[in-house]
């Protein structure tokens, strides 16, 4: 049994879109007669940027503390290696089991500070208009939003 | 021939899978995504499973034997990438829409030449990660079978480019998912049979510390004297790398929402936290069991030989065939995920005229064109230690697109200019040192550290290139939409 195989539909507006993939991404530019929404829209995603970026920050100073700083413990005590926890050396415990569990909450912390961030943010990008994830064809285009198509959600 | 039989069981089951998500895979975003509809814990499970490489099941004791017990800071490093990957780079890309590197060069910068770029450096990082892989293949087969190096590195590029010709991405999804729990369990329980059937006396003697730098926590360079400094080195490779990891970056867009992108980082991390356990057993009980693989250099075979060097008679042919199996489904989803990025960058950015043409096909060419470089590439490899050469590839990713990416999300002052310098700069300094630690014999010291485990010092000098190049405003500005193309990628969608 073949099942037939599927045609794919678009509107003449995808064709034209996907047709100029290669041309610069105009439609990030806001537009020229943007309005007080436009703006207000525009400096509440510059302050969600500015969050994000700063809770990154953090992260990856954390992350760099647990390599660099458990690395450098072992480097400087080889006394950890005479120590032992359950018949193996503390320094090799430390090694191959340490830093998983600590890792895991670093990502976690992260990963519910940028929701919370994101969640308090009050403005939205639409997902709209012809994009690769609409339906279109292999669309190398990321999923542009258009002009005027952002609003207040809540 | 259990070995074999336990192999052909493995393939059989991996197309079975396969076979199933087949019926999805009809376009490209398919091919290559399998269009966002993967599940969540599946798209984990398929992460971790790709991600886990021959360089973990096998390369991580085998370097492990040969150079001591800091070796596993490699696993702590390839872990840690996905807490960086979880904070930099996961929602952002997936928001981007960029299925690619070059995709996501293109939506920021807008300009064909980083895109080639960009394409020339993916090939060039999955070229030396692929070679290892097969390497893996080769001897895995060798070992169960007698079969010559050659036999087993050609079969394992025939049956990942047949399985990726037919299937794409959907159909790996699932056949990856799978063999996480391959690869988990059979090297946990074959490792836990170990521990207890090994004795008292061994069990001590394995977990006894002498005076040499074997027992040392730390990486070292040969003998260079300077051990932190190296394991610093390969934490930033490692770290970084998986930002920067073509294979890695596609795989966020399995996930439906960046959110979702952002949960399946943190719940890799699990996966690989357990993973990792392993390895070290088959490291240490390969010290004292199998000490003459280090004078024979086979050490990247150490987690095939050793069940077979502690239990006597059927149950360790038994429990060879099982690890030799997990070591098999290590590089088949490995290289499949390897394989599907290097032929999107072929296609999709290298070969584009512009014209449509039949996409699919295209890319089912360059997955056989990228396999058959492949296989060249590995049959003279195979002395090289696999967990040098994949530590070398993610040296190239995080001396390249870790700040091309970082850099693109997080900065909107990036510009066409800066990305080509640092893109150029990186690629060449992390190459060029990573040659030059083959050719030429540098001796003790800083020098051998630098050019063997050069990301210490090519990352922040990539950095540095393209962030000092954008600034010079005489060679080119950010594009004017630059800053809404920055906001976006921090915007939640309706949808998250």
């Amino acid at each position: 049994m073949t099942s037939p195989r599927r045609v794919r539909v678009t509107s003449p507006q995808t064709r034209i879109a996907l047709s100029r993939r290669h041309r610069p991404a105009q439609h990030l530019l806001p537009p020229p007669d943007g309005d007080a929404a436009d703006r207000r829209a525009d400096a509440e995603a510059r302050k969600v940027f500015v969050r994000q970026r700063r809770l990154a920050v953090r992260t990856l100073v954390l992350l760099i503390a647990l390599l660099f700083g458990l690395s450098g413990i072992l480097a400087v005590s080889p006394g950890l290696d005479r120590v032992t926890l359950f018949g193996a050396p503390v320094s090799w415990l430390m090694l191959m089991t340490g830093s998983y569990p600590v890792l895991l909450v670093i990502a976690f912390l992260h990963v519910r500070a940028a929701e919370r961030i994101e969640d308090g943010s009050s403005w939205h990008f639409r997902e709209s208009g012809p994009g690769p994830f609409s339906g279109g064809p292999a669309g190398d285009r990321p999923a542009a939003p258009g002009r005027g198509q952002r609003g207040a959600v809540r | 021939m259990t070995g074999l039989l336990a192999i052909g069981l493995l393939l059989a089951t991996s197309m079975a899978i396969g076979v199933y998500g087949v019926r999805a895979a009809r376009s490209t975003p398919d091919f290559l995504v399998a269009s966002h509809r993967v599940k969540p814990g599946w798209n984990a499970m398929a992460i971790a499973g790709e991600y886990v490489s021959a360089a973990s099941v096998l390369g991580l004791a085998g370097l492990m034997l040969k150079n001591g017990v800091g070796t596993l800071w490699y696993a702590v490093g390839f872990t840690a990438g996905y807490v960086a990957v979880a904070a930099l780079v996961a929602g952002p890309m997936r928001r981007s829409g960029a299925y690619t590197v070059p995709d996501f060069a293109d939506y920021r910068l807008a300009s064909r030449t980083i895109r080639k770029l960009c394409a020339v450096i993916v090939l060039v990082i999955m070229w030396l990660y692929l070679v290892p892989q097969f390497k893996g293949a080769g001897v895995v087969l060798h070992l169960v079978s007698g079969t010559p190096y050659w036999v087993g590195v050609v079969l394992a590029g025939l049956v990942v480019s047949v399985s990726i010709v037919t299937g794409g991405m959907r159909a790996a999804t699932y056949v990856q998912g799978f063999h996480y729990l391959v690869k988990l369990l059979f090297i946990a329980v074959p490792a836990i049979v170990l521990i207890f059937s090994a004795g008292t006396g061994p069990r001590a003697e394995a977990l006894h510390v002498d005076l040499s730098d074997w027992s040392r926590p730390l990486l070292d360079v040969g003998d260079s004297g300077h051990p932190l400094l190296a394991t610093w080195s390969v934490l930033l490779a490692t770290t970084l790398g998986a930002v920067g990891l073509p294979h890695v970056i596609m795989r966020f867009h399995t996930s439906s929402t960046a959110r979702v992108a952002r949960r399946v980082a943190v719940g890799v991390i699990v996966l690989l936290g357990v993973f990792y356990l392993f390895p070290a057993v088959y490291g240490l009980l390969g010290r004292v069991f199998t000490p003459d693989l280090v004078e024979t250099g086979d050490t990247d075979t150490v987690t095939v030989v050793l069940p077979g060097a502690i239990v006597p008679g059927p149950w360790g042919t038994l429990l060879t065939a099982v690890v030799a199996a997990g070591a098999f489904a290590a590089f088949l989803s490995t290289s499949s995920g390897l394989l599907l990025a290097l032929a999107g960058g072929l296609s999709h950015d290298l070969a584009r005229t512009g014209t449509p043409g039949p996409g699919l096909r295209r890319l089912r060419l360059a997955v056989a064109g990228g396999a058959l470089v492949a296989v060249l590439l590995s049959l003279p490899a195979a002395s090289v230690d696999i967990n040098v050469l994949v530590g070398w590839a993610f040296a190239v990713a995080a001396s390249t697109f870790c700040p091309l990416l970082v850099l693109g999300i997080w900065w909107r002052g990036l510009t066409t200019a800066g990305a080509a310098a640092g893109l150029a700069a990186g690629v060449l300094a992390s190459t060029g040192a990573a040659l030059a630690s083959v050719f030429v014999p540098a001796g003790p010291g800083v020098v051998a550290v630098l050019l063997a485990q050069p990301a210490a010092w090519t990352v922040p000098f990539a950095f540095t290139v393209m962030y000092a190049v954008s600034r010079v405003s005489r060679l080119g500005t950010p594009p004017p939409w630059a800053e809404r193309a920055v906001l976006r990628l921090h915007t939640p969608l309706r949808t998250d």
